[in-house]
């Protein structure tokens, strides 16, 4: 469990030369390197609403403004509202399960059971924003224009004879065409807004009468504008669902089933599932001067073989190496194995080591011990770690080359 | 002190059912179609109790009389697991919410929803169809009385007699 409520512990080089923890590290088998979060590409895959898993193209998601016209929230306590069928009429309305709110307390009318988009009330200014952003499109095919017809050169009279009399084969008559009028015609107008002195006094009890049912804060934040009587069903937005790509060789990394439904990923090129993990295996004590031993685990969670070397540096030289290095070769772990409990000699057998530093061997793990001798007292273990896995390349006719990952274990309790 | 039990079921379709797993101690009085399931306390310390008709108290549900006169509860209401009621008295169709608290004195009327976790404060009353929701305790007035549970009632009157002895 460690490993999951503390991975932030032992931190991995990445290949841009930032520090993360394995389970936040990629490795592109195609450029054979590890990639952190800030050297892959996100993009965004499909939009899909949460709640019914309606996929949309960024297109029609565009034009829905990011919105699932099929499923609404509550704007009260923001819980997915559900549909229900009144018992006399066969009308349906839309309901909250938890504070009870109802379309009805909206006076929204029921709606026929064969509906599927609720239907929303229009924006009272949508007229006007229409009419400001068509001028202001105008206004930008004019000023474009005047732009191309400022920096395009002019080439008048080919020979002594009028362009416009050869046929418009490449359409660029056309062109000038369109152009000439985008110029020529006026441009539209919009009235504007003309500042009144003429403002509605504010009612005279407007900062004496409290409302008898308080708002929470979220609502209002929410609609500010709005009584409570009036509070309007929230169409749910849509979620972005992202896919990973390396930054180098522009090859998935991450990538979903294409179905919303399915949890299962299409492409997953975890560092977990490529580099060995290391663990501490148990509460460290360090004595200046004296010489003492971490215990370490390492996990081959890939599905082949790996062979590794381990070794700790002592660049910063706060300690003495007594231990040079251990190589060890780790089985990948078979979980039709562990389901049938298959006997641990097989795995045993398969692994070969000369290091007299191994504690124990099980499965795909194996537990070390790291003799060394600090000089002063330090919190992070700097180590080496070499492996050779047969995953680490997407040639298939290559044999598997060493790779390096620089990892700093961290001893803090 | 153990209280001494008095317990009565009035007659009536469908019958009340109470299970000997729950704990009882004091006067209590169950209307028809009343069901308590197993764990859950009724205590009338103090002074009794009674229950109308078709009410459903769930598991590890609390509800104590600590005043002297009658604590009456009216039919159709949902006590839903752990929900703690100090009531001095409680309408019809009324909905306790899980772990929900209603404190000594407080006076619940018809329709009322008490979400999960909600406290009604001491010698609060609450007008009909109120609803408190969230953390924040939010008060709202629904103009619906909550979703009925006859059917809900109907399967654990089938159900719990196959697992439970029933107090007769």
């Amino acid at each position: 469990m460690a490993s999951l409520y503390q991975s932030d512990r032992n931190k991995y080089e990445c290949s841009c030369g930032a520090w993360d923890s394995l389970g936040l590290l990629y490795f592109c088998r195609h450029c054979s390197v590890t990639r952190c979060s800030s050297c892959v590409l996100v993009e965004l895959d499909c939009f899909l609403c949460q709640n019914c898993l309606e996929s949309a193209p960024v297109t029609e998601a565009r034009l829905k403004k990011n919105r699932c016209f099929a499923c609404n929230f509550c704007p009260f306590c923001a819980t997915v509202l559900t549909k229900k069928t009144c018992v006399n009429s066969g009308n349906t309305f839309l309901s909250c399960g938890v504070c009870r709110w109802s379309t009805r307390d909206a006076g929204i009318p029921d709606q026929s059971k064969t509906t599927t988009d609720w239907p929303m009330p229009e924006n009272p200014l949508s007229k006007r924003l229409n009419e400001i952003s068509g001028h202001f499109k105008d206004l930008e095919t004019r000023e474009k224009a005047r732009k191309e017809k400022d920096t395009t050169k002019r080439r008048t009279n080919f020979g002594g004879f009028d362009a416009s009399k050869f046929s418009d084969r490449f359409g660029v008559q056309k062109m000038i065409q369109a152009r000439k009028k985008a110029i020529e015609t006026p441009a539209s107008t919009v009235e504007s807004h003309v500042a009144t002195a003429d403002v509605p006094a504010l009612p005279d009890d407007v900062f004496e009468s409290t409302a008898a049912i308080q708002l929470p804060l979220n609502v209002i934040n929410k609609q500010p504008l709005v009584e409570e009587t009036t509070l309007l069903p929230v169409r749910l937005p849509l979620k972005g669902r992202k896919a990973i790509r390396c930054r180098k060789c522009e090859h998935h990394l991450l990538k979903l089933d294409y179905s919303p439904n399915a949890i299962n990923y299409k492409i997953s090129a975890f560092a977990r599932n490529t580099i060995p993990e290391i663990r501490l295996s148990r509460g460290v004590e360090l004595v200046v001067g004296q010489q003492s031993s971490i215990l370490l685990t390492l996990l081959n969670h890939s599905e082949n073989g790996m062979q590794i070397i381990l070794t700790p540096d002592a660049d910063d030289s706060a300690f003495e190496i007594v231990t040079e290095s251990i190589d060890i070769t780790l089985s990948p772990l078979d979980a039709a194995d562990v389901l049938l409990g298959a006997e641990e000699s097989k795995y045993s057998a398969a692994s070969s080591s000369s290091s007299s530093n191994i504690v124990f061997q099980r499965r795909n793990r194996v537990g070390i011990r790291l003799d060394l001798c600090p000089k002063v007292d330090f919190k992070c273990l700097p180590l080496s770690l070499k492996f050779k896995n047969i995953h680490t390349t997407a040639k298939l006719e290559t044999s598997a080359d060493w790779k390096m990952v620089k990892v700093r274990v961290g001893l803090d309790k | 002190m153990e209280q001494k039990k008095d317990i009565t079921i009035l007659p009536g379709d469908p019958a009340a059912l109470v299970v000997e797993t729950s704990n009882l101690s004091g006067k209590i009085k169950f209307s028809s179609g009343c069901i308590v399931h197993p764990t859950a306390s009724i205590k009338a310390t103090n002074g009794p109790i009674e229950f109308g008709e078709s009410n459903l108290i769930e598991e590890q549900v609390v509800i104590e009389n600590l005043s002297e006169d009658p604590l009456i509860i009216g039919p159709n209401n949902h006590f839903e697991i752990g929900c703690v009621i100090h009531a001095s008295s409680v309408g019809k169709n009324n909905v306790f919410g899980v772990r929900s608290i209603v404190e000594t004195g407080a006076k619940i009327t018809d329709g009322c929803s008490i979400g999960p976790k909600c406290l009604v404060k001491p010698f609060e009353k609450l007008s009909p169809r109120t609803v408190l929701c969230g953390n924040l305790n939010c008060e709202r007035r629904s103009n619906d009385d909550p979703p009925s549970i006859a059917s809900q009632m109907d399967h654990l009157r089938l159900v719990i007699p196959k697992y439970n002895k029933i107090i007769k």
